[in-house]
């Protein structure tokens, strides 16, 4: 009886504490609270950050919702908290934690996203991967009311993995790609590893696993979720085309689990190709030519003469040419590209020439895409001209992007770059244009 | 009296008298154990070798080989006491006129054959208020 006395005078205040924080929608605990068309986000991150996961919920939600419209008509908005050490703050990060973690509660309609500052104190959930994590946990919300997906783990994170994937294809849609590169590579890669019966083996067991052998080895998370995502994928594929994602996914739920054992062995079939050569051929396709340009660039010994005749297609059918020249900007970064004899130095030339007509926004978006690897010195002397731009802000970013790229030192103080004065600040584009000019 | 003639007469209640003397030697004695390991965080650093140079104009690094590792606020009080002591705050050792933007401490375990890296902390000038560095991060290898 004492104890139980105890224990009600420990809850009380955690009872009070609890409804004061919901009936607060937590704005008690974080500084910021966004309210939006999807949801509302509460953190303690400064605009910059808080800003991206604001634009990315609103846009991925219409675009998952446009492809499940009878299951999410009833969703309710989603409350998303944006947690971990801003930049900046003194943060005492500890290696071997992860960086970043998301999840997802479907009973209080909550994502929890927390990202820790990198060493150069920049944080971690500006990262593009990050950001694609919380369209993995808004997906969840939002398929969430998906007759029959409920409890069955793989369908779940399979149908998350799914809309994770989601991309822009140049129109501000949303737009779903053929497949999910990353969960692509990683079940070839398993596959080759394992070999083929422990391959299929594993997926039996994903597929029949509770939530404890689904969740339970950290190690196993990503294979568990290629596996789940690629058997979805191979599902989708043996439907009519015309079928809509919602009726396939409502017949693929309905599937009872024998059913669904027999169909695995095509599954090994549909993964023969290779990353790099399954992207090849969406290359030619106007509305998937952005995100086969963005795979390949990435794929060891791709074919730098295919991405520019790409990217060549998409200048001529583009009123914006930034994208196409931020692609170029990474490619010229890269390490592993195959680029022709000649071919490199003459869109290196071109790109000189769009740069000296192009618009500060541009540039600033160029200069911040500019890869550290000193392949990147090819392009410097366009990044120096930014030096002596009147946008402050792009002086400031062309001086962090020299600092990436070139073995001679400069100032990186933004502040410097911003208010100090001309005669100063010419003091250093001379030492650059010395060092440029030093043969 | 001895303490059994006085617990027999007044009973447990004497513990309340008894308490004051006892408790902190209790303490003290149940704390033996535990001492030596607290010496390792509260020991000063001792700094093996030292090297900088300057990344960039305005960014200055450190190398700092230490013969134990410290706690995130060993590393963080260490730190602030170096910026004092050489002056970062108003003054740049390799490029004297350009105020230092960014300090970065790299710390490394010079201790026997192997040496490891133990963290790195990082200060910089923030925007607008010139005057004083400002601690970014510690981040600690596990």
């Amino acid at each position: 009886m004492i104890l139980c006395r105890f224990c009600s005078l420990i809850q009380l205040p955690i009872l009070l504490l609890g409804f004061a924080l919901l009936s607060s929608g937590c704005s008690l605990v974080y500084d910021h609270k966004i309210q939006s068309n999807s949801g509302v986000l509460y953190s303690d991150h400064p605009k910059e950050v808080t800003t991206p996961y604001i634009e990315r919920m609103d846009w991925s939600a219409r675009g998952i919702q446009s492809y499940i419209p009878k299951s999410a008509q009833d969703i309710s908005g989603v409350t998303v908290i944006l947690s971990g050490e801003p930049a900046d703050s003194g943060a005492v990060i500890r290696r071997g934690r992860p960086g970043f973690a998301g999840w997802y509660n479907g009973v209080f309609d909550m994502i929890w996203l927390s990202g820790a500052p990198d060493e150069d104190g920049k944080s971690i959930l500006l990262e593009l991967d990050s950001l694609d994590t919380f369209q993995h946990e808004l997906a969840h919300h939002l398929t969430s009311g998906i007759p029959g997906i409920q409890r069955r783990w793989w369908l779940v994170e399979g149908v998350a993995c799914h809309f994770e994937g989601g991309f822009d294809p140049g129109d501000g849609s949303f737009s779903i790609p053929p497949f999910h590169i990353k969960y692509y590579e990683k079940c070839r890669q398993e596959l080759r590893r394992r070999g083929e019966a422990r391959f299929v083996a594993d997926l039996q067991e994903t597929l029949e696993g509770n939530y404890g052998t689904f969740y339970s080895t950290d190690s196993e998370l990503l294979y568990r979720y290629a596996l789940s995502w690629g058997f979805l994928w191979h599902l989708l594929a043996s439907f009519p085309e015309e079928d809509s994602f919602e009726d396939k996914i409502y017949q693929i739920a309905a599937m009872p689990a024998k059913e669904l054992l027999l169909m695995t062995q095509g599954f090994v079939e549909d993964l023969s190709d290779r990353t790099r050569e399954k992207l090849r051929e969406y290359l030619p396709d106007p509305r998937l030519r952005r995100w086969a340009v963005s795979g390949l660039i990435r794929q060891y010994r791709a074919s730098a003469q295919e991405i520019v005749d790409a990217l060549e297609e998409e200048l001529k059918q583009n009123d914006d040419p930034t994208w196409t020249w931020s692609q170029f900007v990474q490619m010229i970064g890269s390490r592993s590209l195959r680029w022709p004899r000649g071919l490199r130095n003459e869109w290196v030339l071109k790109f000189f020439d769009f740069m000296e007509n192009a618009t500060s926004a541009q540039k600033k978006q160029l200069c911040s895409e500019v890869v550290s690897s000193s392949r990147s010195f090819s392009i410097i002397n366009a990044i120096v001209d930014c030096l002596e731009s009147d946008d402050a802000d792009l002086r400031a970013i062309a001086a962090k992007s020299l600092a990436r790229i070139s073995r001679q030192k400069t100032i990186v103080n933004p502040e410097f770059w911003m208010n100090a004065p001309d005669s100063l600040r010419q003091v250093e584009i001379d030492a650059w244009r010395d060092y440029l000019n030093r043969d | 009296m001895y303490f059994s003639q006085y617990f027999f007469q007044h009973g447990p209640s004497c513990f309340s008298l008894l308490n004051r003397p006892l408790i902190p030697i209790l303490l003290v004695i149940s704390m033996i154990p535990i001492l030596p390991s607290c010496r390792t965080v509260q020991a000063p650093a001792v700094v093996v070798g030292e090297n900088s140079w300057n990344r960039e104009k305005d960014v200055v690094e450190y190398s700092i080989g230490l013969e134990k590792p410290l706690s995130a606020k060993g590393y963080l009080e260490w730190t602030t006491a170096h910026l004092h002591e050489k002056n970062l705050h108003q003054e740049n050792p390799g490029y004297p006129g350009i105020p230092v933007y960014e300090v970065r401490y790299y710390f490394f375990n010079n201790r026997g054959y192997r040496g490891g890296y133990l963290g790195s902390v990082l200060w910089r000038r923030p925007i607008g208020d010139s005057e004083m560095l400002q601690h970014v991060s510690t981040i600690l290898e596990r």
